[in-house]
Parts: structure tokens; C-alpha cells; sequence
């Protein structure tokens, strides 16, 4: 919102500016002046902790316990305004201020500084969010309630003059100005200030524990301002910001009778987008607010619009009573979420490409959700829509209801407690109180288009173990007939060589009591996934939009069906060094996951790198990198560009419904809250904006529809080795040997899947397997081992290796590389055991797909007639950002190289260039060479057919505004039949002034078919409206026009 | 010897069908396995073959349809080449004669003998001689009153003396290092924390000692180690009586552990502290602190 638009917010008051006897000065303090502190309107006193220097006031900075400040000599009556005030102050920061308190006071006479009860007077302070950046804050006693009001985040430039200046409506608005330029706005309660109960005091709190603002204050003043007698205002908790197309969207208002007498008969009178409607408001009482709303026409073009309000008396006068604004955001469109943690600038993050964030907007409390903080939360959900983005929210019970309730603790054998108060959620009461409060919460907050996808807990599990004495226990008695196994005291049973008693062979029978409990307990047992699946029913109930729940970390325990019950998809976070290919394994790690209900699956990225595995702080190398310095202790940095670029890559390369990413601290240096995710790396925000842009944008349609191919190469994840030999597997972390191994596969060219036992007992997504791998398989269960000797008598190859159980032949065997901190020695081992392996199977499984070099990574998707083909380059050396310490190879090197594919192709498109690419036959297939740039990737699109034409077919009545049409394009092959292929495709559609209109963006056309139903805007201009539609493929465009009446 | 002898002419009879490095070794097995399916009686002369992974099937095999009978062979195969075979060879005999004096003889052999770390290391555990039943008061069912701690020392972090164990023979007869009285040249001084903080950039089993003086006797009902954590698995020994373990693999690395050495403690004097810790991933180590604990 532009200053214009908030100056027409404040008409009343800014027409007041020039009316002949406001604004009032009501009180001066200049320190400028010779004994300033006698020489003001009331006078002062220094407190102890400060001083008058080179004409400003100096609060103490040192203690907190020491009063800083000037105070007035007692309360002064004449500083509490009946109705409307303004303070000004000039003053200027210093550099340390960023750091020195979370308020620096420039007045106060409030005493409190945040909400409470019988509290009189106000407080003005500056917020210091870091990087020289402050946020206007002021505290309001209204007697029996207290209000805040915030501006927005502004620079103020060290040692230089700065002015704020804060309205005060008592009509229920405050405006902040920063230099003469807005400085943002909120909503009070209407109405004037009780009456203040302590003295004035400049520059730091009147009393109790002292916020000094610092060096330092020049001048205070303080204005009586108009009060007007009439003022419309957004009724809270109503939204202002409405996507297109919404229905039954209206706009609560409130009038608020300031006149001082008893109001009969009052006509309002409200103009909306060429439209006026007229009210009849019978009776207002003076000091009290009616309320209302106006019904909005969300067809209008996205914008912001303005309603203005006017009233005409029962004599007849006419009154301005004000603006009220409202926003039409564009309807939820077809893209990949792109989410970032942390975000405190959501227009910055959009600026980058993010379209999501989380930490807005909790859904759950522990004692529910009282009306301040849903008004509060809806007005942030307005401000995030209308800056473009959605919300990721946390509905976490263990965060935010149950947690450390004594009642429901987890309590092991002897009956006490475990450690960091794991909660027992089978506990029917448990459930009961948090149906309750989640229900009485998610209906509280009501339904927020904002708010697209709920995070249903996170890491729950990790401190899970064993619950004695309650219903769980009971729970497994009633599942198995018989009583936990003693043996059972942990969630992972003991290391099976330290059991004397478990079979030789590592065969453990079905009935097998303890396996029996553990698989129980992983699955359903430990209640967590019946928690999850109640809340994601819950959210579903109340928030019924395009809403999307997820629980994360998925994979991070006992690889088994069941996590997260019934939420919509499953997610997992991972850290990309030292391989950033380790994406592809936690991707494919998450599908196994979610194969039982085939569920969409996100993946979150950390921008985030553990220093002490890369860059340990401990350790001195020579030349040592400038960021160092800047940042010496940092235990979180940045994540090198070139391997998020790669990360990313790799990312889409899987059918991901959306990317997260966290650690907003190290991605931008404006976001400081996170004090331990330091900003080391400049670029690699542009990397990401880059990647947005040109790829996550225009592909994201494309990129969460192309189909996974049925494996044929697999990993076993096995639960039962999990359990009794740990030591193998990743547990959602990508490390250890199993993960290893996915590496070495990728570096071969053989495109590795995940599988757990479930697979195999199930035969899901088990038809086109021809070779399994199983890692660290110590261990099995009868049922699995007689599947995986019935697979191999039906041709499928196993290979194992030195871990095997040995009830099992694999068909070979191979040596485990045991990474070292050497990332180099290490990825030359595993890419040697990728060829020794690739050279074993050569003639009993060949690779689809092949490449020259190990660095270029391949990875297929599609159907039958169309091959999605992902090349990424992991050629990398060590670069001057991370490479001193040797521990990861942080800088991509080009590559270059050929990549051979094993079928005939008819025509091969690159989706990024939009452009055909040639390639050579050859016996079995084609043929073509690779060029790529650090970290970069390609997407090529490979079909049995050619894209030969576009076909457009757009409306051939003429439409009126407000009335629907459909366009629809083909691409067409040789013969004129569509492309059997998910096509991406850009639609721009724009009017006779060409203002785009709503129906642009990027598609998915699936089949070659791309349909659009759209509805005319009733304010967009009539006449000749231009479509066109570009095959990002092939990069042929076709443009037509159809009229609007 | 007689076994041997036999596996060695089968060795002469079936080398030749492996003659060929180039040949196919996934379709090799393929083949064995058809024929061992076909024909069981066959399997004992695939105990010579060429290739490991048929030798070591072969065994598995055999052991299954003789259990303990087989354990000439299992003995003779603890000398193959093969690491696999040896260690399918060593789990048959833990399992079906782990109390045969003459494989426990094996054992102690195979523990200090076998170039493979992973099976001296089997060995050696099967041969561990040290087992107590650690009930701590807190826990014990037939002890029905409040427990107090009227006490809690730290042991000194400064004082330990520290030696790795690459081999996990320390326990061993001819070792001992759980004395209270042993050569503690090269020995080294160590903190309480990570050892791989302090130098020592190593996983595997490496031995704590300390000593430290107790109070005088107090009146109380039991006196405890309280561990912090250790990261990952511990064996204790307090002046050179076994107290216990804390074994639950890597996922004990952080979990407190507390050991009863009511018996054991010398009230007024010194005392030798040990503990054997096993590492076998990331960082480990005595790496929170130690107390003892007096408890009424």
C-alpha cells in the first residue's frame, strides 16, 4: 500500500493537519536548547543512567537495573489527550543498538509495554530487528485493556537524524511515519486513552525493569490532533484480502460514534468500485461502534480497492468517515510450492521466488485460541496473501498442547519418566483433551485462504520409546494376546549379537514375540500415527480450501508403512553435504514411504550446513576465507550455491508436490532471529532466485505430474535389520553405508529405488524389479527371506554384501565403503564400486540410460511414450568458501561428456531452453552429447513422436465481462494427433490494454491437451483480448484473439 | 584333519569348473543354487569350491540340515580364506557349541589370531567372561521405601588415564586390564568429553581407569556410579570387580546409566575406577559426568 492510500486512511486526521487550530503542541522537549531540562513545556529530571551530551539525551546503556531517561517531575494530567494525539521525535541510532535491547524507549507513561489490565497512558519504542533495521512500536492503555500497534521494519541510517512520528486516531487507528515516508499502520481499539498513572518519561521506561533507548534523543513533542467525529474501520477478525473468485466475500466494517452525542437515524453511504450502497443505521450511542459488511465481487481484477464511507446526519450534514481498503489476490494457481522457513519480510521472500512460510501462524495452543490472537493472526494471514505468499502452518501438538503434561508422560518399566517427556498418545484421555482443544482451535481460526498447508508435528517420534502401564501397554496386549517381552525396554531391541539366544542364520520366525512388538510398535504401536491422523482429519473438517497436511520427518526411524497416518503426503529434511546427490536417496527413501497409500511427498533442503562437518570452527587451515572473520563462531552457514543448485536439481528430477527449504537466517541476511543460522554465503540466494525463475516456476506443473517408473533397481530398507542391526541404516538421516550405496548406483547410471520389507510382502511396485540390493541385512524375517529366494528363483538378482545374513546367497557380493571424512577418497571408492558393480550386471540388467563420466547423474521419469530425463552435474572440487578444511567439495566444475539412451526416440525437446535438441542413432537408441555448468541440470523431454504444430481454440461468441470461456491448445505430432506427453506450457491472456488478465501462467498440458475455464473480470477493459500459448518444448508459440463485450 | 583332507580333494575336483575368471559369476551362482535345490546330497561338495560365496552357502547349508553335527566342518571352515565363510562358520559354533570346551578354545584362538577384525572381535565377545545382574535399588520390586540421595560426588574429569583397544583384547586372560593393579605405561591422560576432541580420532572399544577417594562410611543403602552418558556402549569395573554394562548399541550414546557398587566400594580409600567403552560410530567417550551416588 502506497502512502497516498494511507494518507486517504487518515483523511480526517490529515484534514485536521490544516484545520486552523490542529494540531496543538501540547508538549516540547528540545535538548538542543540550553538547560533543556527546565526549558521544555513540563519539566524534567535526568535519572541516574543519564546524561545530556552534544544536544541530545544519552540513556544509559549498561544496566538494565539502573533508570535511564528523563522523567517529568510527577504524572501530568495535561499529557493525557481526550481523543487524537501525535508524538514526534528526532533522534539517532547508533551502531550498537541492533543489539542492545529488544525496545528502545523514546516515551513512555504507561509503565507496561505490553498488554494489560488497568493501564493508562502510552509508550512509543523502536524494535531493533538487526542490520541497522528498526520497527516502530507503541503500547496503548485503554483502561481495562491495553492495546499494540506495530509499523514496519525500516533503516535508519547510524549517527544520522531520524524523525518518527506516531498518530493516534482515537478512532481506532495508528499510523507510523519514518522521515516524512509511511511507516505502517494498526488497528486499536476506537476510542480515547485512560488516563496515564505515571510521569512521563523520555527515553526510557517510567519504571520497573528499564529499556534506555540509547544515544540518543534530540527532541520530543507531542500534538492534541482532531479528533474526528465519525470513522469507519475493518471490524476485527475479518479478513481484508480475498482470492479471486471467492464466494460470499465480504468486507466487515465498523463505525465508530466519536461525535460525543447519541446518534439516530445515520446514513452511510459507501462507494465501491463505481457501485454506492446505502445503510440506515437507527441508533448509535455515542462511544460505541455498529458494525457491518459490504458484499465484494471477487471476480474484479487482483488489486487493491478502495471503499469510501460517508454519512449523512439526521440534519442532513454530510461527514468523510473514512477509507476502508480490500485486496483480490489471483485464485490458488498450479505451481510447486516453494516454502522457507523463517521468513520475517514475506515480500522479500516472494521477490526470490518462495511462495510459502511457515512461523506466522500456529494453529494449535495449549488453551485454545482466544479472539486477540485470531484477530491478530488473521490480519497476518492478510498481510502474507496480499504479499503473494501462503502459509505453512504447525499444527504440533507436542509443541504446542500436551507437552510435559505430568498426566500423559511416556514412562518406562520401573514407572518413571523418560527422558525429554515423550508423551503417551494412546492414552484415551490424551485424546479426548486434544481433539478438543484442536478442534476448538482450527474452528477458531475459521478458514484462511492463506493458510494452504498444515505441518502436522515434526520429530515426535524421535524421543519415542516404550510406554509401560497405560494403554499402550494395554493396546499391544489386546493386538497380541500377551504381555510386552521383557526383553523389551528400549524402542530398539538389543544389538541381536548380544543375544545368545537369536537364531544362527539371523532368521527370526513371524511369531517371533519381541519382532512381533516392535514391528507393532514402529507401526502403529507408539500411537503417534493415529494422532496424526486425527488432527489431519480435524484440519480437513474446518479448513476445507486447498488445504494440504504433511508430517516430516517421515523415514526417521524403522523403515515401515504407517507414518503419519491419514495426512495427505509425507516429508523429510535433508542436509546435502558432503554429495548433494544424497537428495535423490532421501527423495526415494520418502517415496518408499509413501508407496503404501501412494502419497504425494514434499522434501525439505537445508540451507542450513552444520559447521562443524564442514568448516569445523576448531580448526585453523590456511587460507582461510574473508567469511570467517565476519562470522568466526557461526555453528549453521550457508549452504554453497553450487550445491543447492544441484540440490535443487536433483530435487525435481522425483515427483515432488512441493520444495521446502530452511534456515531463512543463512539464505538472507535481513532475517536475524535465528542467531545461530549465520548469512556466510552471498550467493547462493541468487541461485535459488535463478533456479525459481527459470525452472521451479515454469516446470512446477509439469514437474509434480510426470509419472515415477516402476522400479527396477532396488534397495532393501529392512525393518527387521533396522531393528536388530542399526548400525547399516540411515534412519532419514542419508548417511551410513545403505545411503552410501544409493550414491554409488547414481554414479553408475543405475537409477536406484528404495523398497521396504512392506514391498515384498505386499509385491507393491514390484513387478519390473530385476535386481535388489540389500545392505546391511543382518537380519530378517522368515516371511522376507522366503519372498526375496522366491524372487531370485524367478531371475531377480540380489547383491549383498559383508553384513548379509546367512540364510541368503546373493548373487553377489559386494564390500561396503565406509565413508571417512575424505570426500574425496570417498566418492572415488563409491564410484569405483558403482563401476564394478555396472561391469557385474553388464548382460543381466542394463541401465536404461547411460553417461561417460560418473559425475553426470541421471535420472528418468514417464510412461511409455514419453521419457522425462534429468542430467545433473556433480562434478566438484574444492572451492575457497569451504574447501580450506578438505571436508567437502563445495564447487561445481563443468562437465562435459555423452549420455546414451537404450530406446528409440523420435524427437528430444530440452524444457528449460524450450528448444528441440538433435542426437545421433545409434543400434539400440540415441546418442547425443552434454555440456554443463557447476551444479546446473537439464530436463529433457524424449518422445517417440515430434511436436510439429500448436492448435488454439479460443472463444467464438464474444463474451461479456463477468461471463466464463475456455481456451484450449493442443500440440500436435506429424499426423495432427495430440502429444501423449505432460507438456509445460505458458498461457499469457490480456486485454485491450494489455493488462494481463487472470488465466496467465504456467501449465501442465497432459496429453498434449491444456484446457483453461476462466471468468471474464467485470474491470477489465472490453474489446479485442489477445491469447497466447508457448510450448516450453518445443518453443513454438501460438497466438489468437477473440473480443469482450 | 580327515575333514579337511576331504574339502581339500573336492577343492581339486570342482576347481576346474571355475577355471574361467571371465565367466559369468551371477550366472555361476544361478547354476549352484539349481543344483543344490535339485540335488541336496551335492552340497557338501560345493565346501570346496573355488568360489567363496558357494563355499559359504554350501556351509549354511550343511550347518542347517546337521545343526551342531556339523561342527567338524564348521571348524575346518574357520581356517578358509574367506572372511564370509569364517564368520558363518564362527555363528554356527556360537550357536550349536558355544560351550564346547574345545570351540571355546577356538574362540580364544580365533580372538587373537583372526586377521579379520570383525570376527576376532565375535570371538572375543563370545569368550567374554564377565555377566552380573545389575538391579539398582530405584528399580529393585521388593524395595517399597522413598530412595534419597543423601550424596552425590563427582568423579574428577581430570584424572582419567586412557588407552584404545583396536583389538578388544584388554578383557582378555593374558590382558586384563580391569585390574586394579596393571602396568599403566602408555597410558594416556584423557578428559571427560569426546576422544576424538582430545586426539584420539578413532572408533572402536579404548579403555577408561581412574582413582578416587570416598568419604568416610555413611549410614545409607546403597552407593551407585551415576553415568551421565557414554557414548556408546560401557562395561565397568570397580576396583577390579565387574559392576555391569550399559550395551544397547548407538542408541545408548546418550542415555543415562547408573551401576550398584554397594559391595564394592571402599569407604575412605582409594578407588580404581574402569571402564571399557565401545565406539562404533561418530564420537565417543566418558563424554558427561560420572558421580557416585550415595542413596537411603
Amino acid at each position: 500500500m502506497n502512502l497516498y492510500k494511507y494518507l486517504l486512511l487518515f483523511l480526517p486526521i490529515i484534514s485536521s493537519l490544516v484545520a486552523a487550530e490542529f494540531p496543538k503542541l501540547s508538549a516540547e522537549w528540545d535538548f538542543s536548547k540550553p538547560e533543556a531540562l527546565t526549558a521544555g513545556t513540563f519539566p524534567l529530571k535526568l535519572r541516574q543512567g543519564a546524561e545530556i551530551k552534544d544536544g541530545v539525551l544519552i540513556s544509559q546503556t549498561a544496566d538494565p537495573k539502573i533508570p535511564g531517561g528523563a522523567v517529568t517531575l510527577k504524572i501530568q494530567p495535561e499529557l493525557d489527550f481526550p481523543g487524537a494525539f501525535s508524538l514526534e521525535a528526532v533522534f539517532r541510532v547508533d551502531k550498537a543498538a541492533d543489539t542492545r535491547e529488544d525496545m528502545l524507549i523514546l516515551f513512555d507513561n504507561k509503565y507496561s509495554l505490553g498488554p494489560n489490565e488497568y493501564s493508562g497512558g502510552f509508550n512509543l519504542a523502536l524494535r531493533p530487528l538487526g542490520n541497522c533495521e528498526f520497527q516502530p512500536f507503541a503500547s496503548f492503555g485503554f483502561g481495562k485493556i491495553s492495546c499494540e500497534a506495530t509499523g514496519k521494519a525500516v533503516y535508519l541510517e547510524p549517527g544520522k537524524d531520524h524523525t518518527l512520528r506516531m498518530f493516534f486516531s482515537g478512532v481506532g487507528n495508528v499510523l507510523f511515519q519514518v522521515d516524512g515516508e509511511e511507516a505502517g499502520s494498526s488497528m486499536v481499539v476506537s476510542g480515547g486513552l485512560a488516563k496515564a498513572r505515571h510521569p512521563g518519561c523520555i527515553g526510557d521506561r517510567t519504571g520497573s525493569m528499564f529499556r534506555p533507548f540509547g544515544n540518543g534523543i534530540a527532541k520530543i513533542c507531542l500534538y492534541e490532533e482532531r479528533t474526528v467525529p465519525f470513522k469507519t474501520n475493518y471490524a476485527p477478525g475479518y479478513r481484508t484480502v480475498f482470492e479471486r473468485g471467492e464466494k460470499n466475500a465480504f468486507l466487515h466494517y465498523t463505525l465508530y460514534n466519536n461525535s460525543g452525542a447519541d446518534q439516530i437515524n445515520l446514513k452511510l453511504i459507501l462507494h465501491n468500485v463505481g457501485k454506492s450502497e446505502e445503510t440506515i443505521i437507527p441508533d448509535l450511542k455515542k462511544g460505541v461502534c455498529a458494525e457491518g459488511k459490504i458484499p465484494l465481487d471477487t471476480l474484479l481484477l487482483p488489486g487493491t480497492y478502495t471503499v469510501e464511507t460517508m454519512l449523512v446526519q439526521k440534519d442532513g450534514r454530510e461527514v468523510n468517515a473514512g477509507t476502508l481498503n480490500y485486496t483480490i489476490v489471483p485464485a490458488y494457481g498450479d505451481f510447486l510450492p516453494l516454502g522457507l522457513n523463517g521468513i520475517s519480510k514475506p515480500e522479500k521472500a516472494r521477490e526470490f521466488g518462495f511462495t510459502h512460510t511457515t512461523d506466522l501462524y500456529r494453529i494449535l495452543e495449549a488453551g485454545g485460541i482466544d479472539e486477540k490472537t485470531r484477530n491478530s493472526r488473521i490480519r497476518s494471514m492478510d498481510r502474507l496473501l496480499a504479499a503473494g505468499l501462503y502459509q505453512l502452518s504447525h499444527v504440533s501438538f507436542f509443541r504446542d498442547g500436551g507437552r510435559n503434561n505430568p498426566k500423559y508422560l511416556r514412562r518406562n518399566r520401573q514407572g518413571r519418566p523418560y527422558l525429554h517427556n515423550p508423551l503417551e498418545v494412546s492414552d484415551p484421555g490424551l485424546i479426548r483433551e486434544f481433539c478438543s482443544i484442536t478442534e476448538q482451535c482450527l474452528e477458531a481460526m475459521g478458514e484462511h485462504p492463506a493458510v494452504d498447508i498444515a505441518i502436522i508435528d515434526s520429530e515426535v517420534r524421535d524421543s519415542m520409546q516404550p510406554a509401560f502401564g497405560g494403554a499402550e501397554e494395554e493396546n499391544f496386549r489386546k493386538f497380541a494376546g500377551y504381555e510386552i517381552p521383557p526383553t523389551v525396554v528400549s524402542k530398539y531391541p538389543a544389538p541381536y549379537r548380544s543375544n545368545p539366544a537369536f537364531p544362527w542364520n539371523h532368521v527370526l520366525p513371524e511369531d517371533n514375540k519381541e519382532l512381533t512388538y516392535y514391528r507393532w510398535f514402529w507401526k502403529d504401536g507408539d500411537g503417534w500415527n493415529n494422532i496424526h491422523s486425527l488432527t489431519s482429519d480435524i484440519v480437513h473438517k474446518h479448513m476445507p480450501h486447498h488445504h494440504t497436511t504433511y508430517y516430516e520427518p517421515a523415514v526417521r526411524g524403522v523403515p515401515c508403512w504407517g507414518t503419519g497416518g491419514r495426512v495427505d503426503a509425507v516429508s523429510q529434511w535433508t542436509y546435502t553435504n558432503p554429495d548433494p546427490v544424497k537428495i535423490n536417496q532421501a527423495q526415494d527413501e520418502l517415496q518408499a514411504m509413501a508407496d503404501e497409500h501412494d502419497k504425494p511427498i514434499f522434501n525439505m533442503t537445508q540451507i542450513i550446513w552444520r559447521r562443524n562437518q564442514t568448516a569445523p570452527v576448531d580448526r585453523k587451515p590456511d587460507n582461510m576465507p574473508d567469511w570467517t572473520a565476519r562470522e568466526p563462531m557461526a555453528p549453521y552457514i550457508t549452504i554453497p550455491p553450487d550445491c543447492l543448485r544441484e540440490a535443487l536439481w536433483c530435487n525435481i528430477s522425483h515427483r515432488v508436490q512441493g520444495l521446502l527449504f530452511h534456515g531463512s537466517g543463512c539464505l538472507f541476511p535481513y532475517e536475524p532471529r535465528k542467531k545461530n543460522y549465520r548469512y556466510t554465503n552471498e550467493e547462493t540466494k541468487y541461485v535459488f532466485k535463478e533456479m525459481a525463475f527459470s525452472v521451479l516456476k515454469p516446470l512446477g506443473p509439469v514437474i509434480k505430474r510426470i509419472p515415477e517408473r516402476l522400479p527396477e533397481v532396488a534397495i532393501l530398507e529392512s525393518a527387521t535389520a533396522s531393528l536388530y542391526a542399526p548400525e547399516h541404516m540411515t534412519s532419514g538421516w542419508s548417511n551410513k553405508w545403505t545411503a552410501d550405496l544409493h550414491l554409488a548406483l547414481q554414479w553408475a547410471h543405475i537409477q536406484p529405488s528404495i523398497i521396504y520389507e512392506d514391498h515384498l510382502l505386499t509385491g507393491k511396485k514390484m513387478e519390473n524389479v530385476k535386481v535388489i540390493f540389500l545392505p546391511g541385512c543382518e537380519a530378517l524375517s522368515e516371511n522376507v527371506l522366503n519372498k526375496l529366494q522366491e524372487l531370485q528363483k524367478q531371475g531377480v538378482i540380489l547383491i549383498g554384501d559383508e553384513f548379509l545374513l546367512p540364510a541368503l546367497m546373493p548373487d553377489y557380493r559386494v564390500t561396503s565403503v565406509q565413508r571417512t571424512s575424505d570426500p574425496v577418497k570417498s566418492k572415488a571408492e563409491l564410484q569405483k564400486l558403482g563401476r564394478e558393480i555396472a561391469d557385474v550386471l553388464k548382460g543381466h540388467y542394463d541401465s536404461p540410460v547411460d553417461a561417460s563420466d560418473p559425475d553426470i547423474v541421471l535420472r528418468r521419469r514417464g510412461n511409455d511414450s514419453a521419457d522425462y530425463l534429468f542430467i545433473v552435474n556433480d562434478k566438484r572440487t574444492f572451492g575457497d568458501y569451504l574447501g580450506p578444511w578438505k571436508l567437502v567439495m563445495e564447487k561445481g566444475l563443468p562437465v562435459s561428456g555423452t549420455v546414451t539412451v537404450g530406446h528409440p526416440v523420435k524427437a528430444m525437446y530440452d524444457l528449460v531452453r524450450h528448444t528441440p535438441l538433435d542426437f545421433k542413432n545409434t543400434e539400440k537408441g540415441i546418442t547425443f552429447p552434454v555440456e554443463l555448468a557447476p551444479g546446473d541440470g537439464k530436463m529433457l523431454l524424449l518422445l517417440d513422436q515430434r511436436i510439429a504444430s500448436l492448435d488454439l481454440q479460443v472463444p467464438d461468441q464474444t463474451p461479456a465481462r463477468k461471463e466464463s470461456f475456455t481456451l484450449t491448445c493442443s500440440a500436435l505430432d506429424e499426423t495432427g494427433s495430440e502429444i501423449r506427453a505432460i507438456l509445460p506450457m505458458e498461457v499469457r491472456i490480456a486485454d485491450a490494454d494489455d493488462i494481463v488478465l487472470p488465466g496467465s501462467g504456467f501449465y501442465a498440458a497432459e496429453n498434449g491437451r491444456l484446457v483453461i475455464n476462466e471468468i471474464l473480470a467485470p474491470n477489465m477493459s472490453p474489446g479485442k483480448v489477445t491469447v497466447t500459448v508457448k510450448d516450453l518444448a518445443s518453443g513454438l508459440e501460438i497466438q489468437k484473439t477473440f473480443a469482450v463485450r | 584333519m580327515r575333514t579337511t583332507g576331504l574339502l581339500f580333494v573336492l577343492f581339486l575336483m570342482t576347481a576346474g569348473i571355475y577355471a574361467d575368471e571371465h565367466e559369468d559369476v551371477i550366472a555361476r551362482r544361478q547354476a549352484f543354487r539349481r543344483d543344490v535345490e535339485a540335488h541336496p546330497e551335492k552340497t557338501t561338495q560345493y565346501l570346496a569350491s573355488p568360489d567363496a560365496e558357494v563355499r559359504r552357502y554350501a556351509l549354511y547349508l550343511t550347518v542347517q540340515t546337521q545343526g551342531a553335527g556339523a561342527k567338524e566342518v564348521c571348524k575346518a571352515c574357520m581356517k578358509d580364506p574367506d572372511e564370509q565363510v569364517r564368520l558363518t562358520a564362527l555363528e554356527a559354533l556360537l550357536y550349536h557349541c558355544r560351550k564346547d570346551p574345545d570351540v571355546r578354545k577356538l574362540f580364544a584362538e580365533t580372538a587373537s589370531t583372526d586377521t579379520s577384525r570383525k570376527i576376532a572381535k565375535l570371538a572375543s565377545d563370545a569368550s567374554w567372561p564377565f555377566h552380573r545382574e545389575a538391579v539398582l535399588i530405584r528399580n529393585n520390586p521388593f524395595w517399597d521405601h522413598e530412595v534419597k540421595t543423601l550424596r552425590k560426588d563427582p568423579i574428577p574429569d581430570t584424572e582419567w588415564i586412557f588407552k584404545t583397544d583396536p583389538s578388544a583384547i584388554g578383557h582378555l586372560p593374558n590382558q586384563t586390564w580391569y585390574r586394579e593393579k596393571i602396568d599403566e605405561k602408555g597410558w594416556r591422560p584423557i578428559r571427560q568429553g569426546y576422544w576424538e576432541r582430545q586426539g584420539y580420532n578413532y572408533d572402536g572399544v579404548a579403555w577408561y581407569r581412574i582413582r578416587f577417594t570416598m568419604p568416610q562410611k555413611m549410614e545409607c543403602n546403597a552407593v551407585e556410579l551415576a553415568f551421565g552418558a557414554v557414548d556408546e556402549s560401557a562395561w565397568v569395573w570397580l576396583n577390579g570387580v565387574y559392576l555391569g554394562s550399559h550395551d544397547i548399541g548407538p542408541d545408548g550414546w546418550n542415555t543415562a546409566f547408573a551401576l550398584d557398587c554397594t559391595k564394592e566400594v571402599r569407604w575412605g580409600e582409594e578407588n580404581v575406577l574402569v571402564v571399557r567403552v565401545l565406539d562404533t560410530e561418530q564420537a565417543g567417550g566418558i563424554w558427561k559426568p560420572v558421580h557416585v551416588e550415595i542413596l537411603k
